[in-house]
């Protein structure tokens, strides 16, 4: 288009109203604008329907957790992990039966490895909502889980295995309170600690499981059991497990 | 979450934004920007970092829409009334809802292709050229779908100047 243009096309005006004119051009065109009300008429009727689209397609709703989902699909935290989750709870049904992990005769309650890995599946790939209390709130987070568990429990310090922690929630294990640590790694791989009361509170050893690339450490210290959850190799789990062992026991 | 997730979470809006222009109702639009995320994840190493997050992602969700239609799974006339639930403004006065509700209908008239044209342009503020890239099409084409899309829907506002509000009000 010339600036010296004198009989606008309708195509110039939609091209001015979307800033696809040159800074020249866009001045010459808004001066005959100016100087037409028929012509600053349709530039406002453009511009409106602008308006209106906006407010209807203003995002407003919260992002659903399944487009986060999708997100983290890259790290293999999508649809087949859920499924994973399935294999432990017969994995665990299994333990279960074997250590009469039961509370009561009437009572049945999920071995310590399911919920652990239902819970870490759950809300590991969480983007925006991981944790209920930020480690941030450190001190509040340890004392408002062990006010709920009904004993002294803190969040370890695991960054000698390389994890920082970013927070904590309290979960339902069955109808009874657990609690959930999550920690994460510069790379962004995360590790979840999960406690609740022991079922059988005699102590074991560090035990591994593993399905797919997720792998749990579990054991039993002074009436709770433990259940460390991660992406990574059993020696990595064992030696995490033993900075949370460590720090339990000073 | 590494940098390239962030930049997929950020986008997320903007894609159901786009989803919703081209499919009206959110369940579906949710639908198309799930299948839209899934497959940007799996390319990745397809996107040039440099040509910004927004158009490649853009591109991809236009071509799962079209390919769905084609295949006859996506409707691609919006559910009109699901629409107008979804975003009339409630806690405006009704008058005011009417107003957008006629310039609704018209826009639903329009085929997505002609809507989107004018979303990209009008609210995502993209250029005409990155709008042909996205959807595949000469510039040409862009500005006269836009032109189109723009007089269509002048008429419901002109209409909506010469009647009553009261009238509309069926």
């Amino acid at each position: 288009m010339k600036s010296s243009m004198h009989n606008l096309t309708d195509t110039d005006l939609h091209r001015f109203v979307d800033g696809e004119l040159n800074d020249a051009d866009a001045r010459a065109v808004a001066d005959l604008v100016a100087a037409d009300e028929r012509l600053k008429r349709k530039v406002e009727e453009y511009r409106e329907i602008n308006r209106r689209l906006e407010q209807i397609y203003a995002e407003q709703q919260p992002v659903p957790a399944r487009l986060l989902m999708a997100v983290s699909a890259s790290r293999g935290f999508a649809f087949e992990r859920i499924a994973a989750a399935f294999v432990w709870l017969i994995i665990g049904g299994v333990i279960g039966y074997l250590t009469h992990d039961r509370y009561g005769a009437n009572e049945y309650v999920r071995p310590v490895v399911v919920e652990a890995a239902y819970a870490h599946t759950v809300y590991v790939p969480e983007v925006r909502h991981p944790v209920e209390v930020n480690a941030d709130q450190k001190d509040h987070l340890n004392a408002w889980l062990s006010k709920r568990l009904n004993r002294p429990i803190a969040a370890p310090d695991l960054r000698g295995a390389g994890y920082a922690l970013i927070g904590g929630r309290l979960l339902p294990d069955g109808h009874r309170p657990a609690a959930q640590f999550m920690f994460e790694d510069e790379a962004g791989s995360r590790i979840t600690l999960y406690i609740r009361h022991a079922l059988d509170t005699r102590e074991t050893s560090f035990r591994h499981a593993e399905n797919d690339d997720l792998g749990i450490v579990y054991w039993v210290d002074d009436g709770l059991a433990y259940a460390l959850t991660a992406a990574a190799t059993r020696q990595e789990l064992i030696d995490a497990a033993g900075i949370v062992y460590r720090e339990a026991n000073p | 979450m590494n940098r390239f997730e962030t930049m997929l979470v950020e986008e997320i809006p903007a894609l159901r934004r786009y989803a919703r222009v081209l499919c009206g109702n959110v369940t579906e639009a949710d639908d198309l920007v799930q299948e839209s995320l899934l497959r940007a994840v799996s390319r990745r190493r397809l996107w040039i970092s440099h040509r910004g997050m927004r158009p490649w992602l853009f591109t991809i969700l236009h071509n799962l829409f079209v390919s769905a239609v084609r295949r006859g799974a996506r409707s691609p006339m919006a559910d009109m009334s699901e629409q107008i639930d979804e975003t009339a403004v409630s806690d405006e006065d009704p008058a005011e809802l009417c107003t957008l509700s006629d310039f609704e209908n018209a826009l639903h008239r329009l085929t997505p292709e002609q809507r989107e044209v004018l979303v990209l342009v009008g609210v995502e503020q993209m250029s005409y050229k990155q709008v042909g890239k996205i959807i595949g099409v000469p510039v040409g084409t862009v500005m006269s779908r836009l032109s189109r899309a723009r007089s269509y829907l002048k008429n419901s506002l002109e209409g909506e100047i010469n009647v009553t509000r009261f009238e509309r009000v069926k």
